[in-house]
């Protein structure tokens, strides 16, 4: 039995099978051919919802800096640094200057050479690739302790990009960085005004057990003295939380920032 | 020359994968640039909180850049890889949640409701979407005005000005390219999920 062709098949998966009545005939008769037709309907289907997908919104401005900050890549290590002069131009004509896209230009210039560089790098990076974003607490047994060594910054111990969370706008953002000597420094921007004030905690995600850090002024930076014995592997997400003057020590449940520590 | 523009426009984005894969780091940017809607679309789809939305979608590039290494290009396409990871990330994401909540409500809100989309369904119409765009003008178009509005192939001839057999050409050729993307990208992947596991 002869199967029919594509363009057979096409048509009649396309409901005009009033001009292929002998390829319809075909299809009462022929497994193949039917499920292909199915096949080819069903993907019909699934092209016909593509329309509002063909133009979705871009995600926050933001997230590029924290996913270049997190994958170690070097126009986030100098984002934060003088911009090397070749640079400039570049950043002037971007509208996300700073951590903007350089096009195709390869950033060699602030890489080691090839040879030793991707392999000493990608070691200190694959143990952090564990721990990025939110999947870390899943994998949080395996990685405990190893983020001591993470090149470039041998001072920064562990870095979390802080997010705005519920219901807080997403222009709140912030970082957190463990610093040598058990220290954490605290940056804000943009956080809603409270009637109390603000309140850093370090929570395990895994129990949801947490301490708190310190209080943190209106909208200010802050550098707080951490436990010496505190495990930053498992109270590895910073939050920084709404609390009111209400004598209640306990966290609040309104969370206006949260990051991980990677 | 249509044709031609659109031919190189498929290299150029296939060089991204590539690029991607050989840990160019200006690839991961363009990668964000394509692909980021898409990704923050699909978590958007299966979480109820936007910002649990964005923090997966910063940790899927993330995880993809460092992870590269197992990235084939040969195997499948950078956004499908991408979509994968995303799902496995959001699968560990609720998983966390559920397990924080049944120990320690107190800074949690109201229990979150169960995903709001299938996973599948989501997947294949972005990666359905992805290969449409990649089209020629002709068969794109042509596409477009038989599936979002639903115009026979003869109203589809009347419009463009097309004869009817090109119409059915661009049709049969747009399809088949839209199928064979579906069907490596949709497969009932076995490698693309253990990949996306280790990550």
């Amino acid at each position: 039995m002869r199967h029919l062709d594509t363009e057979q098949l096409t048509l009649l998966a396309f409901d005009e099978p009033s001009q292929q009545t002998t390829a319809a005939a075909h299809l009462t008769s022929c497994d193949t051919c039917r499920d292909e037709v199915a096949e080819l309907r069903r993907l019909a289907g699934v092209v016909a919802h593509t329309r509002p997908l063909r133009a979705l919104p871009p995600p926050p401005p933001r997230l590029w800096s924290a996913i270049a900050a997190q994958a170690g890549l070097a126009e986030a290590a100098t984002g934060t640094a003088a911009a090397p002069s070749g640079r400039t131009s570049d950043a002037a004509a971007s509208p996300d200057a700073g951590s903007g896209p350089r096009g195709p230009v390869r950033p060699t210039d602030n890489r080691p050479p090839a040879a030793a560089g991707p392999a000493r790098q990608r070691r200190g990076l694959a143990k952090l690739a564990l721990a990025a974003g939110v999947i870390a607490a899943v994998a949080a047994g395996a990685v405990a302790g190893v983020w001591w060594d993470r090149p470039p910054q041998p001072t920064v111990l562990a870095a979390a990009a802080l997010t705005a969370y519920g219901d807080t706008p997403a222009s709140a953002t912030g970082s957190a960085d463990v610093v040598a000597g058990n220290r954490l420094r605290l940056h804000v921007a943009g956080l809603p005004a409270v009637d109390g004030y603000y309140e850093v905690w370090l929570i395990d995600p895994d129990t949801m057990k947490m301490f708190s850090v310190g209080t943190l002024g209106p909208g200010a930076d802050g550098e707080f003295s951490l436990p010496a014995n505190a495990d930053l592997a498992a109270y590895r997400l910073v939050d920084v939380s709404a609390e009111h003057f209400d004598n209640n020590t306990a966290h609040s449940g309104d969370s206006l920032l949260r990051g991980l520590l990677t | 020359m249509t044709a031609q523009r659109d031919q190189a426009t498929a290299v150029v984005a296939d060089g991204v994968a590539v690029r991607f894969a050989a840990g160019d780091e200006s690839a991961l940017r363009e990668a964000y640039d394509q692909y980021g809607s898409a990704v923050l679309h699909l978590a958007t789809r299966l979480l109820r909180s936007r910002a649990d939305a964005e923090d997966i979608t910063q940790a899927v590039f993330v995880s993809a850049w460092l992870a590269r290494d197992s990235f084939d290009p040969a195997r499948g396409s950078l956004l499908g890889w991408l979509l994968a990871i995303t799902r496995r990330k959001v699968i560990d994401l609720v998983r966390v949640q559920q397990r924080a909540e049944r120990v320690e409500d107190a800074i949690r809100r109201q229990p979150e409701p169960p995903p709001a989309a299938s996973a599948e369904e989501v997947v294949e119409q972005l990666v359905v979407a992805d290969e449409l765009a990649r089209l020629p003008d002709d068969q794109r178009r042509v596409l477009e005005l038989a599936f979002y509005d639903d115009l026979t192939h003869q109203q589809i001839s009347e419009t463009t000005g097309l004869a009817l057999g090109t119409v059915k050409s661009h049709i049969r050729r747009g399809m088949a390219a839209i199928k064979r993307r579906w069907e490596v990208d949709d497969a009932p992947s076995g490698h693309r999920a253990a990949d996306s596991a280790r990550l």
